[in-house]
């Protein structure tokens, strides 16, 4: 292998940082989660770069981390159960994550419910198969369909709403 | 139009990068990362080297040591066989010891049932047995009490008949002898009914106290055992009950029924042979006249050697008094 396709994690930040931002960014409810999540995820990399042998490989551990510890984040007992009195950007002092207007589908998207969300995201940009969503996400092939399904139906909705 | 969305969708989306200030803080803490994990798996390589080539010096014998290096090295390795040995000593020992004891604790709680339940068995099959042997032993007794008894009157009263019927001087003692005979029989017939009652009444009280005794040695009624030695006593007393009645169907139908016939040597017919409700019978050859009486019959015959006898008889059975009869004469004539 040469000095460049050398899997590292630091060639791997280089390679797939877009893809992991977007994919927190999709998962989470504000940049500052989604920043959080983006390095947490190339830190655990460190000590599991070893067992990965292609890039492919490195892709798809990506994603599915990336998955599970967004899932992980809302599933603590913080995030489930307090509620911020004031508004988190007032808090945090960063401004909550809103997709710019000219992009209507990102804002629709970001309106589904997290599974949904999901779904379409790996299916339409980073052109995964069901098969392989199924895989990632830990799920049956049948779920993922119907998921694609009833989001494309409220994504309908949901820009015809805003269009009309 | 959903392809129209989706198509849409990426657009924007790759309009979406990584900040660069934020991959550059990533690339950092990944280099952190990396050299802390660096360090750790080189302190454990390092310690762990150091120690198992330490250790293979000091057992191979190949390096040199100060001799205060020799001592704390073999202190230390001195300590850790001693650890080992302890731990493999502890294990070596344990499980034998341990599968001992588990088998030794078996084998005692299984000697001690089968000790419970011996017990328990042996208590009950004696106490069952002498009391079986008690009441059985006891009818048994009566029972051949009984028989011997009954055989030993026929047996006497033949040979007594026998001797007597030699003497022509003993003819009326003969017959003395035979009525007394007759009337011994009869009251030894009582004594053996009434010894086989006392015996089997001993029997049964006996059957009775044993399970008493039992009871009390138990501590506790055993319904079931007592019904069955209830059921045993009176299966018991029924036996002896037929018994007897056998004993005493027996006394009917023997050659004893001969006692129960009186012979007279008469001059003459009597009065009754003449009367209407006389009959006359042969029988094996010879002319009785009988006529029912009030206590069975009455006969006259005479016998072969011309002599009239008059018989009487308190047998209910004609045949059998004609037989008794028939049989009495012949006595009679064997001892003329």
């Amino acid at each position: 292998m040469t000095k460049e396709e050398q899997i590292t994690a630091e060639s791997a930040v280089d390679r797939y940082a877009d893809m992991v931002y977007r994919l927190a960014l999709s998962q989470m409810k504000n940049k500052a989660d989604a920043d959080d999540l983006f390095q947490e995820v190339f830190v655990r990399l460190v000590s599991h770069i070893g067992e990965l042998q292609s890039w492919e490989h490195v892709k798809a551990w990506l994603i599915r981390v990336t998955i599970n510890c967004a899932k992980k984040h809302f599933d603590l007992y913080w995030n489930k159960n307090v509620e911020f009195i004031e508004d988190e950007e007032t808090l945090r002092g960063e401004e909550a994550y809103e997709p710019p207007s000219e992009h209507p589908v990102r804002g629709a998207v970001l309106k589904l419910p997290p599974k949904y969300r999901l779904a379409v995201h790996l299916f339409y940009f980073e052109e995964l198969s069901v098969a392989e969503i199924a895989k990632v996400t830990e799920q049956k092939e049948g779920t993922v369909k119907s998921q694609l399904h009833r989001a494309r139906e409220m994504l309908k909705d949901l820009l015809r709403e805003e269009s009309g | 139009m959903t392809d129209q969305y989706m198509d849409q969708y990426k657009k924007e989306i790759t309009q979406v990068h990584a900040p660069m200030d934020l991959i550059e803080r990533t690339k950092a803490s990944v280099r952190e990362e990396e050299r802390i994990l660096r360090e750790r798996r080189g302190q454990e390589e390092t310690f762990g080297t150091a120690k198992m080539r330490s250790e293979h010096k000091i057992m191979s014998g190949t390096v040199e040591m100060r001799p205060e290096q020799k001592i704390i090295s073999k202190a230390a390795g001195y300590a850790d066989e001693k650890k080992r040995e302890k731990r493999s000593a502890v294990r070596k020992w344990a499980y034998p010891l341990t599968a001992a004891a588990a088998f030794l604790i078996l084998v005692s709680v299984s000697l001690t049932m089968r000790g419970i339940k011996g017990e328990r068995s042996g208590m009950d099959s004696a106490f069952y047995e002498e009391s079986a042997e008690a009441g059985a032993g006891s009818l048994e007794e009566a029972i051949l009490e009984a028989d011997a008894g009954a055989s030993a009157e026929l047996t006497t009263e033949g040979v007594s008949a026998d001797m007597t019927v030699e003497s022509a001087e003993e003819k009326m003692a003969v017959e003395l002898t035979e009525d007394e005979a007759s009337m011994e029989a009869e009251a030894r017939r009582a004594e053996n009914i009434e010894s086989i009652e006392e015996s089997a009444a001993t029997s049964i009280n006996e059957v009775q106290r044993s399970t008493e005794v039992r009871n009390q040695a138990v501590g506790e009624t055993d319904d079931t055992a007592c019904d069955m030695e209830k059921e045993d006593a009176a299966a018991a007393k029924t036996d002896l009950e037929k018994k007897k009645e056998a004993i005493v169907e027996d006394f009917a139908d023997s050659a004893l029924a001969v006692d129960y016939i009186t012979i007279e040597k008469v001059d003459k017919k009597p009065a009754f042979c003449d009367l209407d409700d006389t009959k006359a019978h042969i029988y094996k050859g010879k002319t009785f006249l009988v006529r029912k009486e009030k206590t069975g019959w009455a006969a006259y015959v005479d016998a072969e050697n011309g002599i009239g006898y008059v018989l009487r008889g308190e047998i209910e059975n004609l045949d059998k008094f004609l037989e008794a009869g028939n049989e009495k004469l012949g006595q009679l004539d064997m001892m003329e």
